[in-house]
């Protein structure tokens, strides 16, 4: 497909094409988003304003009046003009998404080569679908690794530097690049490429993190993200109702956190409450753990960062025996503190609440009674 | 670890995609950043699901390779960084200034006042209600149920007032209690329209600690009370036990200190109720009614009466024989009965005499009707009324009792049956432990063997857990019946309330304390002595280790402090 003036930044872009094109005319003057006048024209020349449709390469003005259904297509996409039919039309005749032409797939939408908008992408789906943190963060991970995509952050950090984009003209996908070029004339961005663009590029310095100075370099590019992440998906009016104060720190309603030890596994979820504790469902501390150094095991990390009776306590164990359970519990438990408060880590670091204990029984083994255990010796037989 | 290419499921974990181009550890990490499941937690199960398109369930127990990430993550992160990441405040955050409430514990202890004036609110809940040593053992005689007991061995003082917290359900039965307390029925007549309380709970929980308060109200406001602290003892304790023909094992010698018991604080009330005269004396020894004990004989006397006329059927009686016979009975009824006696001795005579012919159907019939009147007019159940013929009031029957140990039991049915009559005073019947009159005692018996109760008599089955069994307090005219229990508590047996007739709103339930009410417990143990020192700032934290459990609370704190 050639390329076709830019009219994006009009107001109302397509139908004045349209309606120029009905008309047979060469050019026409219209009214950017901003309300300044604007010719375009559409045969050939520059209009003299600075406008990107200078820049573009014209169509012939044999074809004006019979633009191809592609032409019409993406001029309307561009424009954002949309009746059913064209949208009907553009799914039918969009190219697959995925450049290994595998089926439509969500990671594979992910992992089109619309360089900065995947960024946009990502994080309008993270904050579509509610899981921000997570899913953003696997996807830093995957921006150090994958070539293509750290090719494009690479690309997208420079136009700031060199004064250029990557996506060149003779790209068939409108890129993020391009939309950068719209910075110039009409001094507006596309809703959300500002903060997921500013965070990406921050925190995607490219260094591998399996090699020995790219691991500071990712914890710190790490640490950028989860505070843009923080700024951008919570902000300060959405986590107010959150969170809440408890001696001096802002510590969230909810939480959750696993932790293993032996053969054991738990999930803790922590709660606002009063300090009632239920195991697995319906069972109350004092009848699941009937020792109280097991259940001393498990409140411990309330005890150290100060949230006794602040947080209700649901914990779900299963495997292993009283006193790994318990102690899995506790590592879930001062896991969920930290999910709620950061900042409370430190207090349970003496204990070693958050070590994870990986240690497993050894296996019996050939020759002895049990796994470390010998034969008792005797003199005779 | 590339996944295995699968068709997209609505339940299954999304496919990963391929990047052959990519080297095998950056297309895990893009696979794991896509929200694949990891590959090692599929289970025959999950592949079965995904099969045939099942829903896959959910361990929230599991670890994800995300959170494995994450973790590890965390270690790398030192504590200044950890500060940078997780700030302490947010910056927007603008924390509402917080209150602070004035200390209440001035008010540990219910106010004299309020408790002088009848007034006990919602305020007080939670707090203790102190009973000098004397008045306490005064006002429950009987013992105090639970373990009460316990925590007064355990102060250091003997003389220092002892306090039971007033907890949310004794408040709520006082104050319905109060309201039916001086009720009249459509009639004018003095009556309580409801049947009880069933206090339930777990263990530890206080049920006996809220009979306890209970009991001791309303002995102060002028209730009757019969207070049964431990019904477990009569199953469990070694005594006497005597077989009686219905089949009800006689406990004379526990009767008799039940009789003791309630005798001691209730004796005046006991003396000024009457004795209602027309269920007065219906009780057979062993405590049930003597008609049912009376048709204990109809086998042995059917049996008797049939072989009778066999005989006179086949003649082996003789006329003078039958003569003989009808004359003896007719002199023993003309001796017990007055005249109307005499017209049915003179019918059994004519009907009886001589030999039965076979064709003679309703002569048979008559004979057989005049044999059995006859025989069980010598089937005789001895009644109280025997002995005591006009008791003036129901103190009398109890003391009668006492002083003869044969009918302890007996006066002890005849007790309750005319307190179900009575309209004197304000009645209840509190029974503590309910639960242990259900299963078997440690008594055996040949009776019971090869039967679900595996040689051991019933408790039910004993005389003294049997008075208190029923769940009968619509029965009482002017009375409540009180039970607490614990159904998980004996034997671990799952009792059903419903099935022994209990009805939902009867249920009075129990719930551990709450943290004010545990606040409250300590500093009454603290008050008292019995611990020392305790640590201010780890009130919740021990609020949370022992789940405000009663039981659990004292347990831990006289062990530690």
């Amino acid at each position: 497909m050639r390329d076709l003036p830019k009219t994006a930044h009009l107001r109302r872009p397509w139908a004045e094409i349209r309606w120029a094109c009905a008309r047979q005319q060469r050019s026409f003057t219209s009214e950017d988003r901003r309300g300044a006048k604007v010719e375009i024209q559409l045969d050939d020349g520059s209009d003299g304003t600075g406008t990107k449709a200078t820049d573009a390469k014209k169509p012939s003005s044999s074809r004006l009046g019979q633009l191809s259904i592609d032409e019409v297509l993406y001029l309307s996409k561009e424009a954002g003009v949309e009746t059913t039919k064209e949208v009907q039309a553009i799914i039918m005749k969009s190219p697959p998404f995925s450049p290994d032409r595998s089926p439509f797939l969500l990671e594979n939408f992910f992992e089109s080569s619309d360089g900065g908008g995947a960024g946009s992408l990502v994080t309008e789906a993270d904050a579509e679908f509610g899981l921000p943190r997570d899913v953003a963060d696997g996807l830093d991970l995957c921006l150090d690794k994958h070539d293509a995509l750290s090719h494009q952050v690479s690309a997208d950090l420079e136009p700031h530097e060199s004064g250029r984009g990557g996506g060149g003209p003779s790209s068939p996908v409108h890129t993020a690049g391009e939309e950068d070029d719209f910075d110039d004339g009409s001094g507006e961005l596309p809703k959300g490429s500002l903060g997921e663009l500013e965070g990406e590029r921050v925190g995607a310095v490219v260094h591998p993190p399996h090699t020995p100075q790219g691991k500071g370099d990712t914890v710190t590019a790490h640490v950028v993200n989860q505070m843009i992440l923080k700024a951008f998906h919570g902000g300060p009016d959405q986590q107010a109702h959150k969170t809440f104060e408890h001696k001096g720190r802002e510590w969230r309603l909810e939480a959750e956190g696993r932790g293993t030890r032996a053969r054991a596994v738990a999930h803790a979820v922590i709660k606002r409450g009063t300090g009632q504790v239920l195991v697995n469902g319906g069972a109350d501390v004092y009848t699941w753990w009937n020792y109280f150094y097991n259940r001393m095991d498990v409140l411990q990390p309330f005890l150290l960062t100060g949230t006794a009776g602040v947080y209700d306590l649901f914990v779900n164990v299963r495997g292993g025996g009283p006193s790994g359970q318990a102690c899995a519990a506790r590592l879930a438990v001062g896991r969920a503190l930290v999910s709620a408060c950061g900042s409370c880590a430190g207090d349970m670091q003496e204990d070693l609440v958050l070590y994870d204990d990986t240690r497993q029984k050894w296996p019996k083994m050939p020759g002895r009674r049990a796994a470390r255990k010998q034969r008792q010796w005797r003199k005779r037989g | 670890m590339p996944a295995l290419p699968s068709l997209p499921s609505q339940h299954a974990a999304p496919p990963i995609p391929r990047h052959r181009s990519l080297p095998r550890q950056q297309r895990q990490l893009l696979a794991t950043a896509a929200g694949a499941a990891p590959a090692v937690r599929r289970s025959g199960d999950a592949r079965l699901s995904r099969r045939y398109d099942l829903p896959v369930e959910t361990d929230s127990t599991l670890v994800s390779e995300r959170e494995r990430r994450h973790m590890a993550r965390l270690a790398m992160i030192t504590e200044e960084e950890q500060m940078d990441i997780y700030p302490a405040v947010t910056v927007g955050f603008a924390p509402t200034p917080t209150e602070v409430e004035p200390v209440k514990r001035p008010f540990l202890y219910i106010p004299p006042e309020n408790l002088a004036a009848g007034e006990i609110g919602v305020d007080d809940i939670g707090r203790f209600r102190l009973f000098v040593r004397d008045s306490l053992t005064e006002l429950i005689p009987e013992g105090l149920c639970g373990e009460l007991p316990k925590d007064i061995t355990m102060f250091p003082s003997r003389t220092t007032p002892v306090g039971i917290m007033l907890r949310k359900p004794a408040f709520e039965m006082i104050s319905q209690l109060q309201q039916v307390q001086q009720h009249r029925g459509a009639d004018g007549g003095w009556t309580i329209p409801k049947g009880g309380f069933l206090i339930d709970g777990h263990r530890g929980t206080g049920k006996s600690a809220v009979l306890n308060f209970l009991v001791a109200w309303a002995r102060e406001s002028g209730w009757l009370v019969i207070f049964e602290p431990s019904p477990r003892r009569y199953a469990h304790e070694i005594g006497e036990i005597k077989r009686s023909n219905t089949g009800v094992y006689i406990q004379s010698e526990f009767t008799q200190q039940f009789l003791e018991r309630v005798s001691v604080r209730n004796r005046e009330m006991l003396e000024r109720m009457p004795v209602h005269g027309a269920c007065y004396g219906d009780s057979a020894i062993d405590g049930s009614h003597h008609l049912y004990t009376q048709r204990v004989y109809d086998p042995l006397i059917g049996k008797v009466v049939q072989q009778r006329i066999d005989d006179k059927l086949s003649g082996r009686v003789s006329e003078e024989e039958s003569e003989e016979e009808g004359e003896e009975e007719s002199e023993e009824s003309s001796e017990e009965e007055s005249g109307e006696s005499e017209g049915e001795s003179e019918t059994a005579t004519s009907g009886g005499g001589g030999a039965l012919s076979k064709d003679d159907a309703i002569g048979i019939q008559r004979e057989r009707l005049r044999l059995w009147h006859a025989y069980r007019k010598e089937v005789k159940i001895p009644s109280l009324r025997d002995r005591l013929p006009s008791p003036e009031n129901l103190y009398e029957i109890v003391d009668f009792g006492l002083q003869n140990e044969a009918f302890a039991t007996q006066c002890a049915y005849e007790l309750f049956e005319q307190l179900k009559k009575q309209t004197t005073f304000p009645l209840m019947i509190a029974v503590d432990q309910w639960n242990e009159c259900f299963p078997v005692s440690e008594y055996l018996s040949i009776k019971y063997e090869n039967t679900k109760y595996n040689g051991y008599i019933p408790a039910f089955h004993l005389t003294m857990p049997r008075l208190f069994h029923k769940w009968d307090g619509w029965q009482l005219k002017r009375g409540i019946k009180v039970a607490a229990t614990c159904w998980k508590y004996a034997n671990r047996r799952d009792y059903r309330p419903e099935l022994l007739k209990v009805k939902r709103e009867e249920v009075r339930t129990v719930r551990n304390f709450s943290a004010f009410e545990f606040a409250n417990f300590v500093a009454y143990y603290r008050r008292k002595r019995v611990i020392q020192h305790f640590p201010r700032e780890k009130l919740d934290y021990f609020y949370m280790l022992t789940g405000g459990n009663g039981f659990q609370s004292r347990r831990l704190l006289a062990m530690l402090y």
